[in-house]
């Protein structure tokens, strides 16, 4: 079985995003990169797959700046097979449903049997791109998932499909695909694993084969989200405090912040 | 005397045969344990050479590691069997150079020796009961009480008692050579008792006995290396050879981006000098007796450590040097628990320190950590998350770094970059960064050294995590890039002179940024202060009266030696009555839980070793109550915290920094 | 303009996020609420189809889902579909000049933004997004048939998570309530479990807490447990030890009750409560219950 990891670069999770002096984009000059947290935990859950079943192949692809090389080298590391790199000129500013057709090109390129992608990038946090490439390659999807393992029913070595845990309200749905599809992955059971130091070296030296955006022949447009502003949400730390009051009236003065301020009740 | 064998070719020929036989197991064993001792990596343990032979005179020759509390007595009696072998040893071969060639050693018939030997041989005598009494009504909790031990010990009771007899019977029998001085224990024998032997039988007994004494001597020979007595012998290079880096230094893993294996993933990657250890073992269990690990019920016994590395060597050594491919078994997973068995270790040193024989057991464990972390990629899963923080934003926590010296934002904290002439580089170090609790004391450091006039500055968001618990878990290459990230930004500033208020960025930048070409003058923040004291730039006024109970970090005090410093500081300050914690304290400090990483770790088995310090300090204060305990390190304050409010007596007793102390009774500058 | 509202029901009827987009809907324009049927278990393709097909044919300018795991795996599966924009997470959304301004949160809550989609657009929308008012006219919802055809998928069946305690995993909760050695002992718990329980939380704990033994050690979050990130994390009693907030202070909003007024929590809490916890927490309970209860 041939899988397809789709990650995303986005900001490591320990750095503070600072918004841009133009207001409607963020400074990048003190970014720390990383691969997005969902898609690190897709490219768990595949090499675990591999980890069972050793004949099985990893693919990992980004789409973006070049940049984004350093993203598949510590897929690399992490155990993938190989790595594709989609840039070039237009690539960062794709958007969503273009992003989807051109990495729908990729995985049929490459085969892939199965595609895996983060349930969101933690960037733009939208959770459309999975989706919109089972879309443009007519597969059906399983969105957040946490596991999945071939379908037990058939003869033993033969492909009979994959089951796969959807998380839901108070459990997991179990789906069988008997075909190609694309998984979303919202966790992954153990933490993505650290790269061994000789996995490091070995996919600092590997090749990363560079495909052009345009060299794909996709349609370019898509309807687009324009970011008209951005603003750092309201600061931590200056919080209220309730004190000295009567608890009943503090509790109550909780419960209507929580409800009309914050949102979250 | 005169040997029985004079004269006699046949007994001569006899003798000769006996001693080779012996003596040709001993060394063809030794061979055997010398090709096994090669197949461990080089490493050069040569530099320094004086001071590794006054190591010798101390050490091996002068017993001075045993001759420790709580061990006096123990110790003693095994500096007594140990310097009276030496001596009788003197005395065999002289018996066995007259018996062939009736040749004496030069000074051997006087009185001074003669006198030293029957000394030596009461003494060994008196010794080994005192060591059969313990291990038979007394056993020490860690010992590993065997036959082995019985053997050895009658053995050389066996070598004492035939050297007292022949003595007597020759003297008896009147055999003793011209000019010699009589055996002074023998000459009070017979004057009490002028014929012990019945009859004629004197003469014969003088034979039998030299005779077993020189045959004992050849038995011993072959027994002694198939025997964890070994270390008689061993312990004389083990003590050489012994590491000269400082304590708190771990090995540089050099050129570690061209390797393809990392750490101990075989017995063949731990260097001669760590399977010569092994060897050397001697299984007393002091290690043992003060492992904190052990003591809380993990599954660490630092003993083992050492004992399972010259099993293995033992077990696969015959294997590995016939097969020059053969790797064996990574040594990490020789036994079903030990990866947890690694894991467990603070690497706090009461282990090395306990030692009498110089064992060095945290460059085992790092060893094979290294290979569990680099080659593996085998974490606990909570101390990876760390290290991926350290990588990803420079300090464990994985707080964002760009508020590394929010801490100082009120403060006017100058940076390098604002300061470029400040005499002292205060490293901050990720903890009195980030941490709430710590940043307290990262502010009372900034106080105190304003009210000395120090010139000093910070580095800022510059500085990053000094990759001590990367090294320390075993990630050499996390720890090096962040020490090359470190030693650029101090060159960039032209830093000379650090102060550090945690002592494992003191650690870690004193003892290792040097094996990457970062050498500064490094201080604890204590130190300095101790020095401006004495200088008379420093001056405390009256504070409170209390009590205060110091705690010493593994990495000040144990890996670096620095026990006065906080001392006196602290008796420098009026109204503090300084509480030591009894016995656990200076080199037999007990740690916090929190060295070798283990801050980042989850600990599930046993008591915390937090509670098991704080046990201790609650004993002592039953004695005479102290209102605070005080450290010189951030994590020790972080787990002390944790463990009053464990213990409930946080109302009580108020774990501290020693520079907050210091702070409280600042005299502002006039 | 024509908006569509898509309609999710639970057990008891419509959830109350698709009442509160039905509502929103009525409110920009020409509304209509949609519900799909005869699905016995959402599943997108089935879905899909016939939203797209009727979509085609009544073009609406909007439609808005809720942004549940349904609602969000069916808006983004439609608007691809339909090839439209769409925005996820809504907080906010006004419309004018045909396209839709919206504000949503990016780089995992760092950043408040302001997107503009032109319509049209397909847009899911936070629970709570917009206020319900109280008398507010149920939607008529009108139902498009799910197409069992075009289903490459087969279920098989529904594992419930710690089915033996009930208990929603640390993991995935949106709300985490997270008590600490403030709550003096393992006894107290009961009450935490009651406000979890109302809440729909998850239980936390600091390490002290499951060191002590006084709750699993699968509950501890921080640097050495598990690392959270819920929309709404109340923490009991706990001081706020750099181990503790190493795991949940990317958590949305933050709510500490603490009798200390110095404790480190309160630097990182959104709001704050000094005082009695054995006091507060029932009085709490018992709000937190009215509310539900009026929702």
């Amino acid at each position: 079985m041939k899988i397809l990891v789709c990650v995303k670069q986005t900001p490591d999770s320990t750095v503070r995003v600072k918004v841009a002096a133009d207001g409607r984009s963020v400074d990048a000059s003190q970014i720390t990169w990383a691969i997005s947290p969902y898609d690190e935990y897709a490219v768990e859950l595949a090499l675990e797959r591999k980890d069972a079943d050793p004949s099985t192949t990893v693919a990992v692809v980004t789409l973006g700046a070049a940049r984004g090389r350093d993203a598949l080298r510590q897929a690399l590391a992490m155990g993938c097979d190989e790595a594709i790199l989609v840039s070039g000129q237009g690539a960062e500013t794709l958007q969503g449903s273009a992003v989807a057709r051109a990495l729908a090109k990729v995985v049929e390129e490459a085969k892939a049997d199965l595609v895996l992608c983060g349930r969101q990038a933690s960037d733009d946090d939208q959770g459309l791109v999975g989706l919109a490439l089972a879309e443009a390659l007519g597969w059906p999807h399983v969105s957040t998932i946490t596991k999945f393992a071939p379908a037990d029913a058939g003869p033993a070595g033969s492909f009979n499909g994959i089951d796969v845990w959807k998380e839901v309200e108070g459990g997991h749905e179990v789906w069988r695909a008997s075909g190609p599809a694309v998984l979303t992955v919202q966790k992954s059971e153990k933490d993505p694993r650290y790269p061994s130091l000789p996995g490091i070296m070995k996919a600092k030296k590997k090749e990363i084969p560079e495909k052009d955006v345009a060299a794909l022949g996709i349609d370019a447009r898509a309807p687009s989200l324009e970011i008209v502003k951005m603003e750092p949400p309201p600061a931590r730390g200056g919080g209220k405090i309730l004190k000295d009051g009567d608890m009943k009236q503090t509790a109550a003065e909780l419960v209507r912040l929580l409800r009309e301020e914050a949102k979250v009740l | 005397m005169i040997a029985p064998t004079a004269g006699n070719a046949v007994l001569v020929g006899l003798l000769i045969v006996v001693w080779a036989v012996g003596w040709g197991l001993f060394v063809g064993r030794a061979w055997q344990l010398y090709r096994y001792l090669r197949l461990g990596r080089d490493e050069d343990r040569t530099q320094r050479p004086l001071r590794r032979i006054r190591d010798e005179l101390v050490i091996y020759l002068g017993q001075r590691k045993l001759l420790k509390r709580p061990y006096y007595v123990r110790g003693l009696a095994h500096a007594l069997i140990f310097w009276g072998f030496l001596i009788i040893t003197i005395g065999t071969v002289d018996l066995f150079l007259s018996g062939v060639f009736g040749f004496r050693i030069p000074g051997t018939g006087t009185a001074p020796f003669v006198w030293t030997v029957d000394l030596f041989a009461i003494a060994v005598l008196l010794s080994i009961a005192l060591a059969v009494v313990r291990r038979l009504f007394f056993p020490p909790p860690r010992m590993h009480v065997a036959l082995d031990g019985y053997l050895i010990l009658a053995g050389i009771a066996f070598l004492m008692l035939t050297l007292l007899l022949f003595e007597t019977a020759g003297l008896v029998a009147r055999v003793a050579a011209q000019g010699f001085t009589a055996p002074p224990l023998a000459t009070l024998i017979t004057r009490l008792w002028p014929s012990p032997f019945p009859g004629e039988s004197s003469a014969v007994v003088y034979g039998a006995a030299w005779w077993g004494h020189l045959v004992g001597v050849a038995a011993f020979a072959a027994y002694l290396p198939q025997s964890k007595h070994l270390h008689i012998v061993t312990t004389l290079p083990n003590v050489f050879f012994r590491s000269q880096r400082p304590r708190g230094a771990l090995d540089l893993i050099t050129k570690i981006e061209e390797r393809e294996t990392f750490g101990a993933g075989s017995v063949r990657d731990l260097s001669w000098k760590q399977l010569l250890d092994g060897y050397t073992c001697t299984e007393c269990g002091r290690c043992s007796d003060q492992c904190p690990a052990l003591a809380t019920g993990k599954p660490l016994d630092p003993q083992k450590i050492v004992l399972d590395v010259r099993d293995q060597l033992l077990h696969e050594g015959h294997r590995l040097v016939r097969d020059g491919a053969d790797r064996g078994t990574p040594p990490a997973r020789y036994g079903p628990t030990k990866t947890e068995e690694l894991w467990a270790c603070t690497t706090c040193a009461a282990c090395v320190e306990a030692c009498p024989v110089t064992i060095e057991h945290i460059d085992k464990i790092v060893d094979m950590r290294r290979w569990l972390a680099m080659n593996e990629g085998d974490v606990p899963p909570e101390a990876q998350r760390s290290l991926t923080n350290i990588e990803r934003a420079g300090n464990p926590w994985g707080q964002p770094p760009d508020t590394r010296a929010d801490w100082a934002k009120d403060l006017g904290v100058p940076t390098f970059a604002e300061k470029p002439d400040a005499e002292w580089l205060y490293f901050v170090g990720c903890a009195a960064s980030f941490d709430r609790r710590n940043q307290k004391v990262a502010r009372a450091v900034v106080e105190v050294l304003r009210a000395a006039d120090v010139s000093f500055a910070i580095l800022g968001t510059e500085e990053t995590c000094n990759g001590d618990p990367a090294r320390r878990i075993g990630n050499e290459y996390l720890w090096q890039t962040q020490a090359q990230q470190n030693i650029e930004t101090l060159r960039k500033y032209g830093v000379t002179k650090v102060i550090a208020s945690c002592p494992h960025c003191f650690n870690t930048i004193a003892n290792e940024y040097p094996q990457l070409g970062g050498s500064y003058e490094v201080v604890h923040a204590v130190q300095l202060v101790d020095r401006l004291v004495r200088e008379g730039k420093l001056r405390m006024r009256d504070g409170a009266t209390e009590s205060v109970a110091y705690h010493d970090p593994c990495y000040l005090g144990r890996h670096n030696k620095v026990y006065d410093a906080p001392r006196d500081v602290l008796g420098a300050m009026p109204g503090v009555t300084t509480v030591e914690i009894a016995p656990h304290h200076r080199e037999r400090g007990f740690c916090c839980g929190a060295g070798g990483g283990r801050m980042w770790m989850e600990e599930k088995v046993g008591q915390r070793v937090n509670h098991r310090r704080m046990d201790q300090i609650l004993a002592v204060d039953a004695a005479t109550p102290v209102t605070k305990v005080a450290s010189g390190c951030p994590f020790c304050l972080i787990m002390l915290d944790e463990a009053v409010g464990a213990k409930a007596v946080q109302e009580r007793i108020k774990p501290i920094d020693v520079m907050e102390l210091v702070q409280a009774r600042l005299i502002a500058r006039s | 303009m024509k908006v569509w509202a898509i309609v999710e029901r639970s057990a008891s009827g419509p959830r109350r996020v698709s009442l509160e987009i039905a509502a929103k809907a009525k409110e920009l324009g020409d509304a209509t609420a949609i519900e799909v049927t005869g699905l016995e278990r959402y599943s997108s393709l089935p879905a899909v189809g016939p939203l797209a097909t009727k979509a085609k044919a009544d073009a609406p300018d909007l439609i808005l889902v809720g942004a549940t795991p349904t609602g969000r795996d069916l808006g983004a599966r439609l608007a691809a579909r339909l090839g439209w924009a769409y925005a996820s997470e809504a907080t906010d959304l006004a419309v004018e000049d045909g396209a839709a301004t919206i504000t949503r949160t990016m780089y995992a809550g760092k950043v408040r933004a302001t997107v503009r989609a032109t319509l049209p657009a397909v847009v899911s929308v936070r629970p709570g997004a917009f206020t319900l008012k109280s008398g507010a006219a149920e939607p008529v919802v009108e139902s498009v048939t799910a197409d069992a055809s075009a289903e490459k998928l087969a279920f098989q069946r529904f594992e419930p998570s710690a089915a033996a305690s009930g208990r929603i995993p640390l993991a995935e909760a949106r709300v985490v309530v997270s008590g600490g050695r403030g709550l003096r002992g393992p006894e107290n718990w009961k009450q935490v479990e009651e406000l979890a329980g109302i809440l729909g939380a998850a239980l936390g704990a600091s390490r002290a807490v499951t060191d002590a033994g006084w709750r699993p050690n699968e509950e501890q979050v921080g640097q050495t447990g598990r690392t959270v990130t819920p929309d709404l994390y109340i923490a009991l009693g706990i001081s706020g030890a750099i181990q503790h907030l190493a795991g949940m202070t990317s958590s949305k909003v933050i709510v500490a009750v603490n009798k200390d007024p110095e404790a480190d929590i309160f630097k990182v809490a959104d709001y704050g409560v000094v005082g009695d916890l054995f006091e507060f927490l029932p009085a709490f309970t018992e709000e937190v219950k009215k509310a539900k209860a009026g929702a």
